[in-house]
């Protein structure tokens, strides 16, 4: 736990005595002579010994001087100008002990630290908000490897509702992606390994075809920083990384399974790595996920056709000769969803029917098998990254990477077509990027950076409907420069990027004549942030950041029945760049029993992208559909998430977050549609530590309510937003020592009381409830 | 060592580049669109009277064409249901795919309460249910008023009274929804 480390009392000797994990490799790489006495540069990583993941942010201190460094996302640090002789350095990482080294620096040096935390495995899963001694300009927020095992069988977006403002977009209870306050898919950015991740994330059905066992760790920032990623950061970047390089010898590794009573899902998951016994700047991973389970169901009724089943494998190659770090990185994810059989309908009379009905229209007995309407994705990842290490800690970094996204969507219909997908897209994605991070002096770091991304979207021509996207070519290409000055107790960083985007289109009208077009969008969006540390408890910061959206190929051109939602969607190629402007300020209070993090944010979007129902319906075949068209407005959105947790001596602990959102349509002065309700939550936790077997224990009660949305649009929706709910869940683990090894047990109850509820952000809150009480049971064996 | 990465990195992008497709997409054949419903009611003599609809392109696009039919009172019509698919050439008989497909499909005859008709089934599948292709209608007083008819895909057809031709526990999802406004006099 992280406490444990905190706080000395709460230590037990043989897991928390740090020193003795605690060792470090020195290396003198570089054999420059040295003649002036303070010139001396050293760098180095910080990494964990127990699953090699880097420890980013961790702080480095020189005792006995104000200097002092936080290590990067990837755990480098770079310190110049030392003095040569004997140097003591203080090294404290979130959650522990501050601990110091001595040694002798001659010149100019590399050194790598590994810091084994076992006590983390203690640690229920927690966000850390922005780290005790460190400064940051932006929001961040991150989950560690250990509370990401834990949740094994958990979609990424539900392990991503673990952070304060973060929601999930629904189509039922095996769909979901992940919205940071309230804005989701093309509005926000998530990297994965470095890299963006480039799926057909433009549709509101579309999980992104992420592993959130393959992470390393999740982050999720808001802010100043967040202009490196170029278009479409609207609402936030969520950075997944890999776990770092294998240090041991031995094969260590971890592997899990989990089951669910729900839908009697099971999940097991594999992660190996070793150091190459005869080359050891070389070291692979392998990671292996699966996860299999059939119907889910509501309190009063199985969810027919809700079954699903994943495959995720990934293969991760390290090679670091002198001052060089490359990685091979290989992964595949491919997933198999049913969507619920009552939701696909044929046309309004059927819509209304099923609203009109309490539950489902098509209920059947438990099934594993997955029917039509059902989706069957891929996402391929293929990428190279390198980094070089200037001996005056500059750092170059490099990455070409092939993505390629396969999306095939089957429908209900007639004979031999329910074996052709309705929707068939493949999306390639190459991108090649080059950053430069510096350290221009003692108080002033910064990087510069390039990047390009060519994409391919093409539609496979034999599924006899009409592509809902038509085929696309787009060059993306931006540069930017990020500087921070920080002295002291103040942190200032401003961030510059210019984007420009080139869009291709070719599609097919109603009377199929091709139609050849060409769009161009550019712009620049820029940032500061600014943080200051009150006291040693108080630090607050402030945010100001642009961002900017080019409309989707799917707003610009789509055109077409939403099955599910019985209504006809007209893309609109004037359609704008949206322009967003987003103020930030958090304040945070840090101390050995208490820590709570409040944010404010307040963004005004010009040309606001969404979707107005229109006065005539389309007449069909069918009967009439409603017709919906993309249009254009100024959105304000404003709100606030709080974070607190507070420990009550030896055994207990409260946590409790709150969030608070509201999105309005400006120009209409009206409410915009769809957007999370407000929600909070109290956790109580109990929990024991000893010397036995049993490391550790811990029980949890977590009650959350989800208040309904009063604030929507007037005559937009069929059905009002659904009732608040209030859900409890019950949760134990324990920790058991065999040998070196480690066992972790987790066990859930979620729902606990079966209550029935509907999710505003859920699609399928028209036909059903959401899923009812759900056991799960983990184990995860660390060896 | 530098040079040769970057090298080999230029070259793999080419690679990757040049390998993918870039031709013109092809246009998509919508075989399994239904573009026309025809009503054709056939009294005892042979007279033919048919109402008819038509969206060749499909949702969206040119406003369908819908055209009604006039019927004499008191009069007994069998009455069959064709539906084809005209965006394609040549035409798909979609009439032989609801056949072949027989148990998975039902029509149902849904008159304005102003409108004197009423239409029993007058096929059957191989569960012994109705299908609607053929039906008898039987008129009665002078009246006008709207026919719909309904295809559901997947109807529940041992549902109550819906062998009868009630919708109300059919379920399934609708195919095809079209009003004719129909004539007896």
């Amino acid at each position: 736990m992280q406490q444990c480390c905190k706080k000395q009392y709460l230590c037990i000797p043989n897991i928390c005595i740090l020193k003795k994990y605690f060792f470090f490799v020195l290396t003198l790489l570089l054999q420059q002579n040295v003649f002036s006495q303070c010139d001396i540069h050293l760098q180095g990583q910080v990494l964990d010994e127990h699953d090699g993941s880097p420890l980013s942010f961790s702080n480095i201190q020189i005792v006995g001087s104000q200097q002092g460094i936080a290590t990067d996302s990837l755990g480098f640090f770079s310190l110049q100008n030392l003095c040569k002789g004997k140097i003591s350095l203080r090294i404290s990482h979130i959650g522990c002990e501050t601990v110091e080294k001595s040694f002798v620096l001659k010149n100019d040096s590399t050194i790598v630290f590994f810091l084994e935390h076992h006590t983390e495995h203690l640690e229920t899963i927690q966000i850390h908000a922005n780290k005790p001694n460190e400064l940051h300009g932006e929001h961040r927020a991150e989950l560690s490897s250990n509370a990401i095992e834990q949740m094994l069988g958990k979609s990424l977006s539900d392990v991503l509702e673990q952070f304060e403002g973060i929601s999930s977009l629904q189509t039922g209870a095996n769909i979901a992606k992940p919205m940071i306050d309230g804005l989701h898919s093309t509005r926000i950015v998530i990297v994965n390994s470095g890299l963006k991740q480039e799926g057909q994330d433009w549709g509101a059905e579309h999980a992104p075809e992420i592993d959130a066992q393959a992470a390393g760790k999740i982050e999720v920032i808001r802010g100043a920083e967040t202009v490196k990623y170029g278009f479409g950061v609207l609402g936030g970047v969520i950075i997944i990384s890999p776990p770092s390089k294998p240090e041991s010898n031995e094969l260590k590794g971890s592997v899990g399974a989990n089951f669910q009573s729900n839908g009697k899902g099971f999940s097991t998951r594999l992660n190996i790595g070793q150091k190459w016994k005869h080359l050891s700047n070389f070291a692979w991973r392998l990671q292996s996920s699966f996860d299999k389970s059939g119907d889910l169901h509501a309190p009063n009724y199985n969810l027919t056709n809700t079954g699903h089943q994943s495959i995720s494998n990934q293969v991760l190659l390290y090679f670091t000769p002198k001052n060089q770090h490359f990685l091979l990185r290989l992964s595949n994810v491919t997933q198999q969803i049913g969507i619920l059989e009552a939701a696909h309908i044929g046309n309004l009379t059927d819509f209304y029917n099923a609203l009109a009905s309490d539950r489902p229209l098509i209920v059947k007995p438990f099934s594993y098998a997955i029917n039509n309407p059902k989706q069957i994705s891929s996402h391929y990842i293929t990428s190279l990254q390198y980094k070089y290490l200037f001996p005056k800690g500059n750092i170059l970094q490099l990455q070409y990477a092939w993505q390629y996204n396969h999306r095939q969507e089957f429908d209900v219909r007639r004979g031999n077509f329910n074996t052709i997908p309705a929707l068939n897209m493949q999306l390639f994605t190459h991108s090649f990027e080059a950053h430069y991070s510096h350290s221009l002096s003692k108080n002033w770091s910064g990087s510069v950076g390039a990047e390009t991304i060519y994409q391919q979207n093409r539609n496979d021509s034999d599924t006899g409907i009409r592509p809902l996207i038509p085929w696309y070519n787009q060059l993306q290409i931006g540069v930017y420069a990020w500087e921070k000055y920080e002295k002291n107790r103040f942190l200032a960083e401003m961030a510059v990027r210019f984007q420009t985007q080139q869009l291709q289109v070719k599609k097919y009208n109603l009377q199929n004549e091709l139609l050849d077009t060409l769009r161009h969008f550019e712009g620049i969006i820029y940032s500061f942030g600014a943080a200051y540390k009150l006291s040693e408890h108080l630090q607050c910061n402030l945010n100001l950041n642009t961002a900017l959206r080019p409309p989707h190929v799917s707003e610009l051109y789509s055109e077409g029945l939403h099955h599910a939602l019985a209504s006809y969607e007209q893309g609109n190629d004037a359609l704008r760049l949206e322009k967003g402007l987003k103020i930030l300020q958090t304040w945070e209070w840090h101390s050995d029993i208490f820590f709570a993090d409040i944010q404010f944010h307040w963004q005004n979007i010009r040309d606001f992208i969404y979707l107005l129902p229109q006065d005539e319906p389309v007449l069909s075949i069918r009967g009439a559909f409603p017709v919906f068209n993309y249009v254009q407005t100024n959105a304000q959105l404003w709100g606030s998430d709080f974070n607190a947790q507070l420990l009550l001596g030896k055994h207990w602990k409260i946590k409790s977050a709150f969030t608070f959102l509201r999105a309005k349509d400006t120009s209409n002065d009206s409410w915009l549609w769809g957007f999370p309700p407000n929600s909070g939550n109290i956790d109580l936790t109990y929990s024991w530590q000893n010397n036995g077997n049993v490391k550790d224990w811990e029980i949890s009660f977590a009650t959350s309510h989800t208040a309904s949305q009063k604030q929507f649009p007037a005559n937009i929706d069929y059905l009002p937003p659904p009732p608040a709910y209030t859900l409890y869940n019950l949760a134990a683990n324990a920790h058991i020592a065999l040998g070196k090894n480690i066992l972790g047990i987790v066990l859930e109850i979620n729902n606990l009381f079966n209550t029935s509820y509907r999710s505003y952000t859920d699609r399928l809150r028209y036909y059903a409830d959401s899923m009812g009480r759900n056991i799960s049971f983990t184990l995860n064996y660390n060896f | 060592m530098k040079n040769k990465f970057l090298g080999l990195l230029i070259l793999s992008s080419i690679f990757f580049v040049s390998a993918c497709k870039n031709e013109d997409p092809s246009p998509i054949n919508e075989e399994e669109l239904i573009t026309n419903v025809d009503l054709v009611f056939t009294d005892e003599n042979g007279n033919e009277s048919i109402a008819s609809f038509s969206d060749n392109d499909g949702v969206g696009g040119e406003e369908p064409t819908l055209s009604g039919a006039s019927l004499s009172a008191n009069t007994t019509y069998q009455l069959s249901i064709q539906l084809r698919n005209e965006s394609v050439s040549p035409a798909i008989d979609i009439t032989a795919e609801i056949e072949e497909e027989a148990t998975d499909h039902q029509f149902f005859f849904l008159p304005d309460a102003s409108l004197q008709l009423s239409v029993t089934y007058n096929d059957e599948d191989a569960e012994g249910h109705p299908i609607g292709l053929k039906n008898t209608a039987q008129t009665l007083n002078n009246s006008t008023g709207m026919l719909t008819i309904v295809l559901r895909h997947k109807p529940n057809k041992s549902a109550a009274n819906v062998a009868e031709g009630s919708i109300d526990n059919a379920a399934g999802e609708t195919d095809v929804e079209v009003s004719f406004p129909i004539t007896i006099q």
